[in-house]
Protein backbone atom coordinates (compact mmCIF):
# COMPACT_ATOMS: atom_id res chain seq x y z
CA UNK A 1 0.00 0.00 0.00
CA UNK A 2 3.18 2.41 -0.66
CA UNK A 3 1.64 3.54 -3.83
CA UNK A 4 1.11 7.14 -3.80
CA UNK A 5 -1.87 8.73 -5.22
CA UNK A 6 -1.92 10.97 -8.33
CA UNK A 7 -3.63 14.00 -8.96
CA UNK A 8 -3.38 15.47 -12.35
CA UNK A 9 -2.25 18.77 -12.84
CA UNK A 10 -5.07 19.82 -15.09
CA UNK A 11 -7.41 19.15 -12.27
CA UNK A 12 -5.19 20.85 -9.49
CA UNK A 13 -4.97 24.02 -11.66
CA UNK A 14 -8.69 23.89 -12.82
CA UNK A 15 -9.62 23.81 -8.45
CA UNK A 16 -7.22 26.72 -8.16
CA UNK A 17 -9.64 28.86 -9.91
CA UNK A 18 -13.01 27.84 -8.44
CA UNK A 19 -13.14 30.62 -6.15
CA UNK A 20 -12.15 33.09 -8.90
CA UNK A 21 -15.16 32.99 -10.29
CA UNK A 22 -17.00 31.59 -13.80
CA UNK A 23 -15.20 33.91 -16.29
CA UNK A 24 -11.82 32.66 -14.42
CA UNK A 25 -12.70 28.66 -14.45
CA UNK A 26 -13.76 29.03 -17.99
CA UNK A 27 -10.55 30.58 -19.23
CA UNK A 28 -8.63 28.18 -17.31
CA UNK A 29 -10.44 25.42 -19.08
CA UNK A 30 -9.60 26.93 -22.44
CA UNK A 31 -6.20 27.31 -21.98
CA UNK A 32 -5.82 23.91 -20.43
CA UNK A 33 -7.83 22.29 -23.07
CA UNK A 34 -7.03 24.91 -26.09
CA UNK A 35 -10.28 24.55 -27.18
CA UNK A 36 -13.34 27.17 -27.18
CA UNK A 37 -15.51 26.64 -23.95
CA UNK A 38 -19.40 27.61 -23.37
CA UNK A 39 -21.28 27.56 -20.46
CA UNK A 40 -24.99 28.24 -19.93
CA UNK A 41 -28.07 28.56 -17.65
CA UNK A 42 -30.44 26.04 -17.91
CA UNK A 43 -32.24 27.98 -20.64
CA UNK A 44 -29.21 28.05 -22.91
CA UNK A 45 -28.09 31.91 -21.95
CA UNK A 46 -24.54 32.37 -22.15
CA UNK A 47 -23.01 32.76 -18.87
CA UNK A 48 -19.42 32.51 -19.89
CA UNK A 49 -17.58 32.03 -23.02
CA UNK A 50 -13.73 31.81 -23.63
CA UNK A 51 -11.99 30.84 -27.21
CA UNK A 52 -7.88 29.98 -26.76
CA UNK A 53 -7.36 32.62 -30.09
CA UNK A 54 -10.07 35.03 -29.01
CA UNK A 55 -11.88 34.72 -32.54
CA UNK A 56 -14.71 32.32 -31.53
CA UNK A 57 -16.31 34.20 -29.11
CA UNK A 58 -20.11 32.89 -29.21
CA UNK A 59 -22.68 36.06 -28.55
CA UNK A 60 -26.17 34.40 -28.94
CA UNK A 61 -27.17 31.28 -29.66
CA UNK A 62 -30.17 30.56 -32.24
CA UNK A 63 -30.81 27.12 -31.63
CA UNK A 64 -29.37 24.29 -29.85
CA UNK A 65 -29.48 20.19 -30.86
CA UNK A 66 -29.00 17.75 -29.08
CA UNK A 67 -27.32 14.37 -31.18
CA UNK A 68 -26.25 11.17 -29.17
CA UNK A 69 -24.88 10.70 -26.04
CA UNK A 70 -21.26 9.68 -24.85
CA UNK A 71 -21.34 6.10 -23.64
CA UNK A 72 -20.87 5.57 -19.74
CA UNK A 73 -20.70 9.73 -19.27
CA UNK A 74 -23.70 12.09 -18.91
CA UNK A 75 -22.27 14.13 -21.36
CA UNK A 76 -23.76 14.63 -25.06
CA UNK A 77 -23.34 15.30 -28.55
CA UNK A 78 -24.09 18.53 -29.51
CA UNK A 79 -25.06 20.98 -32.16
CA UNK A 80 -24.88 24.47 -31.51
CA UNK A 81 -26.53 27.42 -34.64
CA UNK A 82 -25.27 30.92 -33.79
CA UNK A 83 -25.66 33.67 -35.97
CA UNK A 84 -22.61 33.02 -38.09
CA UNK A 85 -21.97 29.57 -37.67
CA UNK A 86 -22.93 25.82 -36.78
CA UNK A 87 -20.80 24.75 -34.28
CA UNK A 88 -20.78 20.72 -33.39
CA UNK A 89 -19.34 20.10 -29.30
CA UNK A 90 -19.79 17.76 -26.60
CA UNK A 91 -21.80 19.04 -23.37
CA UNK A 92 -21.72 18.67 -20.06
CA UNK A 93 -25.30 19.34 -17.69
CA UNK A 94 -24.33 21.04 -14.80
CA UNK A 95 -26.36 19.90 -11.63
CA UNK A 96 -26.77 19.82 -8.28
CA UNK A 97 -29.18 17.70 -6.21
CA UNK A 98 -31.17 16.67 -9.70
CA UNK A 99 -31.54 20.58 -10.85
CA UNK A 100 -30.35 21.26 -13.94
CA UNK A 101 -28.30 24.00 -13.10
CA UNK A 102 -26.65 25.05 -16.76
CA UNK A 103 -24.63 23.26 -19.39
CA UNK A 104 -21.11 22.93 -19.87
CA UNK A 105 -20.00 22.60 -23.80
CA UNK A 106 -16.17 22.37 -25.77
CA UNK A 107 -15.63 22.44 -29.23
CA UNK A 108 -13.23 19.69 -30.41
CA UNK A 109 -11.79 20.21 -33.72
CA UNK A 110 -13.07 17.58 -36.51
CA UNK A 111 -10.76 15.71 -36.24
CA UNK A 112 -10.39 15.08 -32.54
CA UNK A 113 -12.23 11.95 -30.73
CA UNK A 114 -14.95 13.51 -28.69
CA UNK A 115 -14.78 10.61 -26.31
CA UNK A 116 -11.89 11.36 -23.94
CA UNK A 117 -12.86 14.79 -23.22
CA UNK A 118 -15.73 13.43 -21.25
CA UNK A 119 -14.24 12.86 -17.56
CA UNK A 120 -12.72 16.05 -17.82
CA UNK A 121 -15.89 17.51 -18.86
CA UNK A 122 -17.74 15.94 -16.07
CA UNK A 123 -15.64 17.18 -13.41
CA UNK A 124 -15.07 20.79 -14.97
CA UNK A 125 -18.95 20.28 -14.73
CA UNK A 126 -19.33 19.65 -10.92
CA UNK A 127 -16.94 22.67 -10.53
CA UNK A 128 -19.10 24.96 -12.33
CA UNK A 129 -22.27 23.63 -10.03
CA UNK A 130 -20.76 24.82 -6.88
CA UNK A 131 -20.43 28.37 -8.55
CA UNK A 132 -23.60 28.34 -9.70
CA UNK A 133 -24.88 27.07 -6.57
CA UNK A 134 -23.03 29.60 -4.66
CA UNK A 135 -24.53 32.52 -6.87
CA UNK A 136 -28.34 31.32 -6.78
CA UNK A 137 -27.74 30.72 -2.92
CA UNK A 138 -26.51 34.17 -2.79
CA UNK A 139 -29.51 35.40 -5.50
CA UNK A 140 -31.94 33.93 -2.78
CA UNK A 141 -30.29 35.50 0.12
CA UNK A 142 -29.94 38.92 -1.60
CA UNK A 143 -33.88 38.46 -2.51
CA UNK A 144 -34.06 38.52 1.34
CA UNK A 145 -32.77 41.84 1.69
CA UNK A 146 -33.94 43.46 -1.28
CA UNK A 147 -37.50 44.71 0.42
CA UNK A 148 -35.82 45.81 3.70
CA UNK A 149 -33.24 47.66 1.18
CA UNK A 150 -36.13 49.04 -0.57
CA UNK A 151 -38.03 49.96 2.65
CA UNK A 152 -34.98 52.44 4.15
CA UNK A 153 -34.65 53.95 0.67
CA UNK A 154 -38.14 54.94 0.19
CA UNK A 155 -38.31 56.09 3.56
CA UNK A 156 -35.10 57.79 3.49
CA UNK A 157 -33.34 55.40 6.46
CA UNK A 158 -30.13 55.29 4.32
CA UNK A 159 -28.57 59.09 4.92
CA UNK A 160 -24.92 58.05 2.96
CA UNK A 161 -25.75 57.97 -0.63
CA UNK A 162 -22.21 56.03 -1.04
CA UNK A 163 -24.03 53.19 1.14
CA UNK A 164 -26.85 53.59 -1.27
CA UNK A 165 -24.65 52.75 -4.60
CA UNK A 166 -23.10 49.86 -2.30
CA UNK A 167 -26.26 48.41 -1.89
CA UNK A 168 -27.12 48.91 -5.27
CA UNK A 169 -24.59 47.27 -6.84
CA UNK A 170 -26.02 43.92 -4.89
CA UNK A 171 -29.11 43.69 -7.31
CA UNK A 172 -26.50 45.60 -9.91
CA UNK A 173 -29.08 49.16 -9.68
CA UNK A 174 -27.63 51.94 -10.48
CA UNK A 175 -28.56 54.76 -8.40
CA UNK A 176 -26.22 57.20 -10.23
CA UNK A 177 -28.51 58.38 -12.47
CA UNK A 178 -31.20 60.90 -11.08
CA UNK A 179 -34.16 58.71 -10.22
CA UNK A 180 -37.77 59.38 -10.32
CA UNK A 181 -40.63 57.47 -7.96
CA UNK A 182 -43.89 56.35 -9.12
CA UNK A 183 -46.65 54.86 -7.22
CA UNK A 184 -49.47 52.69 -8.83
CA UNK A 185 -51.72 51.79 -6.00
CA UNK A 186 -55.60 50.11 -5.87
CA UNK A 187 -58.64 52.09 -4.61
CA UNK A 188 -60.58 50.34 -2.03
CA UNK A 189 -58.18 47.62 -1.17
CA UNK A 190 -58.72 44.83 1.25
CA UNK A 191 -56.54 42.39 2.69
CA UNK A 192 -58.17 39.96 1.25
CA UNK A 193 -56.26 37.54 -1.03
CA UNK A 194 -57.86 38.05 -4.47
CA UNK A 195 -56.97 41.90 -4.07
CA UNK A 196 -53.51 40.41 -2.96
CA UNK A 197 -53.34 38.69 -6.23
CA UNK A 198 -54.22 41.69 -8.13
CA UNK A 199 -51.59 43.72 -6.79
CA UNK A 200 -49.39 40.53 -7.42
CA UNK A 201 -50.49 40.90 -11.23
CA UNK A 202 -50.03 44.67 -11.00
CA UNK A 203 -46.38 44.38 -9.98
CA UNK A 204 -46.35 41.48 -12.85
CA UNK A 205 -47.67 43.85 -16.11
CA UNK A 206 -45.32 46.70 -14.48
CA UNK A 207 -42.14 44.81 -14.29
CA UNK A 208 -42.80 43.52 -17.81
CA UNK A 209 -43.80 47.13 -18.84
CA UNK A 210 -40.11 47.66 -17.83
CA UNK A 211 -38.28 45.35 -19.10
CA UNK A 212 -40.06 46.20 -22.67
CA UNK A 213 -38.20 49.40 -22.60
CA UNK A 214 -34.73 47.95 -21.48
CA UNK A 215 -34.93 49.16 -18.22
CA UNK A 216 -33.76 46.99 -14.81
CA UNK A 217 -36.81 46.96 -12.71
CA UNK A 218 -36.49 48.76 -9.45
CA UNK A 219 -40.09 47.93 -7.99
CA UNK A 220 -41.42 47.48 -4.48
CA UNK A 221 -45.19 45.88 -3.17
CA UNK A 222 -46.84 48.19 -0.13
CA UNK A 223 -50.10 46.46 0.59
CA UNK A 224 -52.26 48.55 -2.13
CA UNK A 225 -49.29 50.03 -3.90
CA UNK A 226 -46.78 49.31 -6.15
CA UNK A 227 -43.58 51.55 -6.06
CA UNK A 228 -41.34 51.98 -9.12
CA UNK A 229 -37.95 53.56 -9.21
CA UNK A 230 -37.36 54.85 -12.59
CA UNK A 231 -33.72 56.19 -13.52
CA UNK A 232 -33.49 58.87 -16.07
CA UNK A 233 -30.81 57.95 -18.59
CA UNK A 234 -28.35 61.51 -19.17
CA UNK A 235 -29.55 61.71 -22.98
CA UNK A 236 -33.10 61.76 -22.04
CA UNK A 237 -33.61 64.42 -19.67
CA UNK A 238 -35.80 65.86 -22.03
CA UNK A 239 -37.70 62.66 -23.21
CA UNK A 240 -38.23 61.86 -19.15
CA UNK A 241 -41.26 63.22 -18.60
CA UNK A 242 -42.94 62.14 -21.50
CA UNK A 243 -41.70 58.24 -20.91
CA UNK A 244 -43.22 58.54 -17.34
CA UNK A 245 -46.67 59.37 -18.69
CA UNK A 246 -46.19 56.40 -21.91
CA UNK A 247 -45.38 54.28 -19.35
CA UNK A 248 -47.89 55.15 -16.41
CA UNK A 249 -50.97 55.17 -19.35
CA UNK A 250 -49.44 51.70 -20.75
CA UNK A 251 -50.26 50.01 -17.42
CA UNK A 252 -52.71 51.61 -16.10
CA UNK A 253 -54.37 50.78 -19.39
CA UNK A 254 -53.27 47.09 -18.84
CA UNK A 255 -54.74 47.19 -15.64
CA UNK A 256 -58.43 48.24 -16.67
CA UNK A 257 -58.62 45.90 -19.37
CA UNK A 258 -57.74 42.91 -16.96
CA UNK A 259 -60.29 44.15 -14.04
CA UNK A 260 -62.27 46.84 -15.62
CA UNK A 261 -64.52 46.68 -12.13
CA UNK A 262 -61.76 47.79 -10.17
CA UNK A 263 -59.98 51.56 -10.13
CA UNK A 264 -56.24 52.05 -10.66
CA UNK A 265 -54.65 55.13 -10.05
CA UNK A 266 -51.07 56.53 -9.90
CA UNK A 267 -48.50 59.62 -8.93
CA UNK A 268 -45.50 60.38 -9.63
CA UNK A 269 -42.78 62.53 -7.48
CA UNK A 270 -39.88 64.36 -8.56
CA UNK A 271 -36.72 63.47 -9.91
CA UNK A 272 -33.74 63.86 -7.58
CA UNK A 273 -30.16 63.84 -8.88
CA UNK A 274 -29.34 62.42 -5.48
CA UNK A 275 -30.49 58.77 -3.98
CA UNK A 276 -30.96 59.70 -0.83
CA UNK A 277 -33.50 62.50 -1.32
CA UNK A 278 -35.48 59.26 -3.11
CA UNK A 279 -37.93 59.37 -0.30
CA UNK A 280 -38.92 62.94 -0.97
CA UNK A 281 -40.14 61.47 -4.60
CA UNK A 282 -41.77 59.12 -3.07
CA UNK A 283 -43.85 60.71 -0.44
CA UNK A 284 -44.89 63.31 -3.26
CA UNK A 285 -45.84 60.74 -5.76
CA UNK A 286 -48.25 59.48 -2.80
CA UNK A 287 -49.49 63.43 -2.36
CA UNK A 288 -49.70 63.25 -6.57
CA UNK A 289 -51.62 60.25 -6.16
CA UNK A 290 -54.12 60.86 -4.12
CA UNK A 291 -54.69 64.37 -5.12
CA UNK A 292 -54.99 62.79 -8.56
CA UNK A 293 -57.80 60.87 -7.16
CA UNK A 294 -59.65 64.13 -5.75
CA UNK A 295 -59.54 66.44 -8.81
CA UNK A 296 -59.31 63.59 -11.85
CA UNK A 297 -56.44 63.87 -12.76
CA UNK A 298 -55.20 60.26 -14.81
CA UNK A 299 -51.43 60.67 -14.80
CA UNK A 300 -50.71 63.06 -11.85
CA UNK A 301 -47.33 64.25 -11.43
CA UNK A 302 -46.40 66.27 -8.50
CA UNK A 303 -44.64 68.75 -10.48
CA UNK A 304 -47.94 69.97 -12.24
CA UNK A 305 -50.13 70.04 -9.17
CA UNK A 306 -49.63 74.07 -8.57
CA UNK A 307 -51.45 75.75 -6.37
CA UNK A 308 -53.75 72.61 -4.79
CA UNK A 309 -49.81 71.47 -2.96
CA UNK A 310 -50.20 74.34 -0.53
CA UNK A 311 -53.77 74.20 -0.35
CA UNK A 312 -54.00 70.39 0.57
CA UNK A 313 -52.43 71.01 3.93
CA UNK A 314 -53.11 74.67 4.97
CA UNK A 315 -55.39 74.97 8.27
CA UNK A 316 -58.52 73.72 7.45
CA UNK A 317 -60.21 76.27 9.55
CA UNK A 318 -58.19 79.02 7.91
CA UNK A 319 -58.90 77.74 4.00
CA UNK A 320 -63.45 77.46 5.13
CA UNK A 321 -62.39 81.28 6.67
CA UNK A 322 -61.23 82.19 2.80
CA UNK A 323 -63.65 80.61 1.02
CA UNK A 324 -66.27 81.61 3.06
CA UNK A 325 -65.02 85.65 2.39
CA UNK A 326 -65.01 84.83 -0.67
CA UNK A 327 -67.62 83.11 -2.18
CA UNK A 328 -70.06 82.83 0.80
CA UNK A 329 -72.14 85.70 -0.61
CA UNK A 330 -72.84 83.14 -3.38
CA UNK A 331 -73.32 80.39 -1.93
CA UNK A 332 -76.15 81.91 0.31
CA UNK A 333 -78.06 83.29 -2.91
CA UNK A 334 -77.70 79.44 -4.14
CA UNK A 335 -79.87 78.12 -1.28
CA UNK A 336 -82.05 80.78 -0.58
CA UNK A 337 -83.16 81.25 -4.08
CA UNK A 338 -83.02 78.15 -5.42
CA UNK A 339 -80.43 78.69 -8.24
CA UNK A 340 -77.37 77.44 -9.35
CA UNK A 341 -75.12 80.19 -9.99
CA UNK A 342 -71.84 78.63 -8.06
CA UNK A 343 -72.52 75.63 -10.98
CA UNK A 344 -72.01 78.72 -13.51
CA UNK A 345 -68.87 80.41 -11.89
CA UNK A 346 -67.19 76.68 -11.49
CA UNK A 347 -67.68 76.15 -15.29
CA UNK A 348 -66.18 79.48 -15.94
CA UNK A 349 -63.12 78.80 -13.79
CA UNK A 350 -62.67 75.52 -15.53
CA UNK A 351 -63.04 77.00 -18.55
CA UNK A 352 -60.26 79.49 -17.92
CA UNK A 353 -62.90 82.44 -17.97
CA UNK A 354 -63.43 81.67 -21.30
CA UNK A 355 -67.16 83.17 -22.17
CA UNK A 356 -67.51 81.37 -25.07
CA UNK A 357 -65.90 78.20 -23.81
CA UNK A 358 -67.78 78.19 -20.56
CA UNK A 359 -70.95 78.67 -22.89
CA UNK A 360 -70.55 75.68 -24.71
CA UNK A 361 -69.95 73.47 -21.92
CA UNK A 362 -72.57 74.39 -20.05
CA UNK A 363 -75.08 74.68 -22.93
CA UNK A 364 -76.26 77.99 -21.92
CA UNK A 365 -76.57 80.72 -24.60
CA UNK A 366 -73.96 83.36 -24.56
CA UNK A 367 -76.26 86.26 -23.41
CA UNK A 368 -77.65 83.89 -20.88
CA UNK A 369 -74.15 83.53 -19.26
CA UNK A 370 -73.44 86.99 -19.47
CA UNK A 371 -76.70 88.08 -17.06
CA UNK A 372 -75.25 85.30 -14.69
CA UNK A 373 -71.99 86.12 -14.36
CA UNK A 374 -73.75 89.80 -14.00
CA UNK A 375 -75.66 88.72 -11.40
CA UNK A 376 -72.79 86.78 -9.69
CA UNK A 377 -70.94 90.20 -9.84
CA UNK A 378 -73.68 92.11 -8.19
CA UNK A 379 -73.68 89.13 -5.47
CA UNK A 380 -70.14 89.33 -4.91
CA UNK A 381 -69.23 92.64 -5.24
CA UNK A 382 -66.79 92.81 -7.87
CA UNK A 383 -65.78 93.14 -11.02
CA UNK A 384 -64.64 88.94 -12.64
CA UNK A 385 -62.46 90.74 -15.31
CA UNK A 386 -59.86 92.18 -12.49
CA UNK A 387 -56.79 89.39 -12.15
CA UNK A 388 -56.74 89.12 -8.67
CA UNK A 389 -60.41 88.66 -8.11
CA UNK A 390 -60.12 85.85 -10.54
CA UNK A 391 -57.29 84.16 -8.64
CA UNK A 392 -58.87 84.63 -5.79
CA UNK A 393 -62.08 82.67 -6.97
CA UNK A 394 -59.82 80.46 -8.52
CA UNK A 395 -58.39 79.20 -4.97
CA UNK A 396 -61.28 78.96 -3.15
CA UNK A 397 -63.04 76.67 -6.13
CA UNK A 398 -59.86 74.69 -5.61
CA UNK A 399 -60.30 74.47 -2.01
CA UNK A 400 -63.85 73.25 -2.43
CA UNK A 401 -62.34 70.63 -5.18
CA UNK A 402 -60.17 69.21 -2.72
CA UNK A 403 -63.20 68.21 -0.75
CA UNK A 404 -61.98 70.98 2.03
CA UNK A 405 -65.33 72.50 2.77
CA UNK B 1 -42.25 41.14 7.52
CA UNK B 2 -42.93 44.83 7.79
CA UNK B 3 -45.23 46.03 10.31
CA UNK B 4 -47.23 49.11 10.46
CA UNK B 5 -48.07 49.91 14.12
CA UNK B 6 -50.36 52.06 15.35
CA UNK B 7 -52.87 52.69 17.98
CA UNK B 8 -56.67 52.35 18.31
CA UNK B 9 -58.55 54.13 20.22
CA UNK B 10 -62.03 53.70 21.54
CA UNK B 11 -63.76 57.09 21.80
CA UNK B 12 -66.80 55.20 24.04
CA UNK B 13 -63.93 54.35 26.86
CA UNK B 14 -62.26 57.63 27.13
CA UNK B 15 -62.90 59.77 29.86
CA UNK B 16 -60.39 62.33 29.62
CA UNK B 17 -58.52 61.45 32.65
CA UNK B 18 -54.96 62.34 30.76
CA UNK B 19 -53.42 58.98 32.34
CA UNK B 20 -51.87 58.78 28.97
CA UNK B 21 -50.66 62.00 28.66
CA UNK B 22 -48.77 61.82 32.09
CA UNK B 23 -47.40 58.70 31.55
CA UNK B 24 -45.98 59.59 28.67
CA UNK B 25 -44.34 63.05 30.54
CA UNK B 26 -43.01 60.07 32.88
CA UNK B 27 -41.44 57.60 30.41
CA UNK B 28 -40.21 59.96 28.50
CA UNK B 29 -39.01 62.72 30.90
CA UNK B 30 -40.28 65.31 28.20
CA UNK B 31 -40.53 69.45 29.61
CA UNK B 32 -42.99 70.85 30.72
CA UNK B 33 -44.37 72.61 27.94
CA UNK B 34 -43.37 69.44 25.32
CA UNK B 35 -46.96 67.70 25.22
CA UNK B 36 -46.06 64.55 22.73
CA UNK B 37 -49.81 63.03 23.69
CA UNK B 38 -52.43 65.78 24.26
CA UNK B 39 -55.73 64.64 25.61
CA UNK B 40 -58.35 66.94 23.88
CA UNK B 41 -62.57 67.38 24.49
CA UNK B 42 -64.00 67.59 20.78
CA UNK B 43 -66.95 69.57 19.64
CA UNK B 44 -68.83 66.17 19.71
CA UNK B 45 -68.67 65.58 23.07
CA UNK B 46 -66.25 63.34 23.20
CA UNK B 47 -62.21 62.67 24.09
CA UNK B 48 -59.24 62.01 21.85
CA UNK B 49 -55.80 61.19 22.82
CA UNK B 50 -53.91 62.02 19.71
CA UNK B 51 -49.98 61.84 19.46
CA UNK B 52 -47.48 61.15 16.18
CA UNK B 53 -49.16 58.83 14.39
CA UNK B 54 -46.96 57.15 12.80
CA UNK B 55 -48.45 58.04 9.21
CA UNK B 56 -47.72 55.85 6.07
CA UNK B 57 -47.05 58.86 4.35
CA UNK B 58 -45.71 61.35 6.86
CA UNK B 59 -45.38 64.85 5.42
CA UNK B 60 -42.56 65.74 8.11
CA UNK B 61 -40.69 63.47 6.62
CA UNK B 62 -41.27 64.79 3.30
CA UNK B 63 -40.75 68.88 4.19
CA UNK B 64 -37.48 68.20 6.36
CA UNK B 65 -34.41 69.49 4.71
CA UNK B 66 -32.12 67.74 7.18
CA UNK B 67 -33.54 64.63 6.52
CA UNK B 68 -34.20 64.11 10.14
CA UNK B 69 -36.81 61.39 10.21
CA UNK B 70 -36.88 58.08 9.49
CA UNK B 71 -39.08 55.26 9.44
CA UNK B 72 -38.44 51.94 11.03
CA UNK B 73 -39.41 48.71 9.32
CA UNK B 74 -42.12 48.08 12.19
CA UNK B 75 -43.93 51.47 11.30
CA UNK B 76 -42.58 53.64 13.89
CA UNK B 77 -41.34 56.90 12.85
CA UNK B 78 -38.45 58.66 14.67
CA UNK B 79 -36.61 61.91 14.72
CA UNK B 80 -32.83 62.29 14.91
CA UNK B 81 -32.47 64.95 17.21
CA UNK B 82 -28.61 65.15 15.96
CA UNK B 83 -29.70 66.31 12.49
CA UNK B 84 -32.91 68.40 13.49
CA UNK B 85 -32.18 72.32 13.13
CA UNK B 86 -34.84 73.04 14.59
CA UNK B 87 -36.24 74.67 11.14
CA UNK B 88 -39.87 73.90 12.69
CA UNK B 89 -41.39 73.40 8.89
CA UNK B 90 -42.30 69.52 10.38
CA UNK B 91 -44.74 71.60 12.57
CA UNK B 92 -46.51 73.25 9.52
CA UNK B 93 -46.62 70.33 7.78
CA UNK B 94 -48.19 67.83 10.31
CA UNK B 95 -52.00 67.80 10.42
CA UNK B 96 -51.87 66.40 14.09
CA UNK B 97 -49.15 69.16 15.53
CA UNK B 98 -47.42 66.02 16.41
CA UNK B 99 -43.75 67.19 16.67
CA UNK B 100 -42.76 69.58 19.26
CA UNK B 101 -40.59 72.31 19.44
CA UNK B 102 -38.59 72.67 22.39
CA UNK B 103 -37.48 76.24 22.50
CA UNK B 104 -34.64 74.77 25.46
CA UNK B 105 -32.73 72.44 23.02
CA UNK B 106 -33.83 74.69 20.12
CA UNK B 107 -34.90 71.02 18.46
CA UNK B 108 -37.96 69.67 17.56
CA UNK B 109 -39.23 65.88 19.30
CA UNK B 110 -41.88 63.66 19.48
CA UNK B 111 -44.01 60.26 20.13
CA UNK B 112 -41.60 57.63 19.49
CA UNK B 113 -44.04 54.80 20.55
CA UNK B 114 -41.97 53.84 23.09
CA UNK B 115 -39.62 51.78 20.84
CA UNK B 116 -37.43 51.05 23.74
CA UNK B 117 -39.90 49.36 25.86
CA UNK B 118 -41.58 47.98 22.65
CA UNK B 119 -38.34 46.44 21.88
CA UNK B 120 -38.51 44.87 25.45
CA UNK B 121 -41.59 43.31 24.71
CA UNK B 122 -43.91 45.81 26.79
CA UNK B 123 -46.57 48.02 25.37
CA UNK B 124 -46.30 52.02 25.05
CA UNK B 125 -46.46 53.64 28.62
CA UNK B 126 -49.93 55.67 27.24
CA UNK B 127 -51.32 52.47 26.47
CA UNK B 128 -50.08 50.30 29.21
CA UNK B 129 -51.60 53.69 31.48
CA UNK B 130 -54.86 53.94 29.93
CA UNK B 131 -57.07 53.45 32.59
CA UNK B 132 -60.20 52.17 30.63
CA UNK B 133 -58.68 50.32 28.25
CA UNK B 134 -59.19 52.86 25.63
CA UNK B 135 -55.95 53.16 23.75
CA UNK B 136 -54.63 50.32 22.20
CA UNK B 137 -51.34 49.75 19.97
CA UNK B 138 -52.13 47.37 16.98
CA UNK B 139 -50.36 46.56 13.69
CA UNK B 140 -52.41 47.88 10.87
CA UNK B 141 -50.92 45.61 8.48
CA UNK B 142 -52.93 43.04 9.97
CA UNK B 143 -55.58 44.37 12.01
CA UNK B 144 -59.38 44.02 10.20
CA UNK B 145 -62.41 45.26 12.27
CA UNK B 146 -65.27 46.34 10.45
CA UNK B 147 -66.37 48.39 13.73
CA UNK B 148 -63.11 50.30 13.36
CA UNK B 149 -63.01 54.07 11.75
CA UNK B 150 -60.32 55.54 9.86
CA UNK B 151 -61.29 59.11 11.65
CA UNK B 152 -63.80 60.77 14.04
CA UNK B 153 -65.30 64.13 14.02
CA UNK B 154 -62.73 66.64 15.10
CA UNK B 155 -59.66 64.75 14.42
CA UNK B 156 -57.74 66.05 11.45
CA UNK B 157 -58.06 65.19 8.07
CA UNK B 158 -56.59 62.21 7.02
CA UNK B 159 -56.02 62.29 3.35
CA UNK B 160 -52.93 62.21 2.23
CA UNK B 161 -50.97 61.38 5.32
CA UNK B 162 -52.91 58.23 6.22
CA UNK B 163 -52.22 57.93 9.80
CA UNK B 164 -51.95 54.69 11.62
CA UNK B 165 -54.37 55.06 13.97
CA UNK B 166 -57.79 53.52 14.11
CA UNK B 167 -60.90 54.75 16.02
CA UNK B 168 -64.01 53.00 17.38
CA UNK B 169 -66.52 55.72 17.09
CA UNK B 170 -69.32 56.66 20.35
CA UNK B 171 -72.34 54.65 20.00
CA UNK B 172 -75.71 55.62 20.81
CA UNK B 173 -76.25 55.17 24.47
CA UNK B 174 -79.20 53.17 25.28
CA UNK B 175 -81.94 54.24 28.03
CA UNK B 176 -83.38 51.50 29.95
CA UNK B 177 -85.86 53.46 32.07
CA UNK B 178 -86.50 56.63 30.38
CA UNK B 179 -89.30 56.24 27.25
Amino acid sequence: MNKSIIIPDMVQELLSTTTEGLPKLTNKLCTLLSLPVLITDPHYQILASSSPSGDLVIKTILAIQQLEQIESTPALKYQITTIDSELCGVGSPITHENNTLGYLFIFPKDNQPTESYAPLLEFAASLVAIQLYRKLEMRQEKMKFKEAFLFDLLYGNIKQKEEIYEYGRVWDWDFHQPQTSLVFAMTDFNHVLTDKQMINTLLYIIERALLDISIKPVTMKRQNQVIVILPMKAEQSKKHRADIETFSKNVINQLKSLYPEEIFSCGIGQTYESPVDLFRSYQEAKVALDLGEILGIAIPFFTDLGVERILYKHDLQELREYYEATLGELVLYDETNNVQLMETLEGLVTNQFDMTATSQALFLHRNTLRYRLKKIEEILDLKLDDLNNKLNITAAIKIKQLRKI
Amino acid sequence: MFKQLGYSFNADDCIGCKACEIACKNENQTPAHVRWRKVTKTSGDFFLSVSCNHCDNPECFRVCPERAFTKRQDGIVEIDENRCTGCQLCVTACPYSAPQFDPETQKMSKCQMCYPRQDAGLPPACVEACTTGALNHVDLNKFSDLEATRTLPGFPNIKITSPSIVFYPVKPRKRYFIK
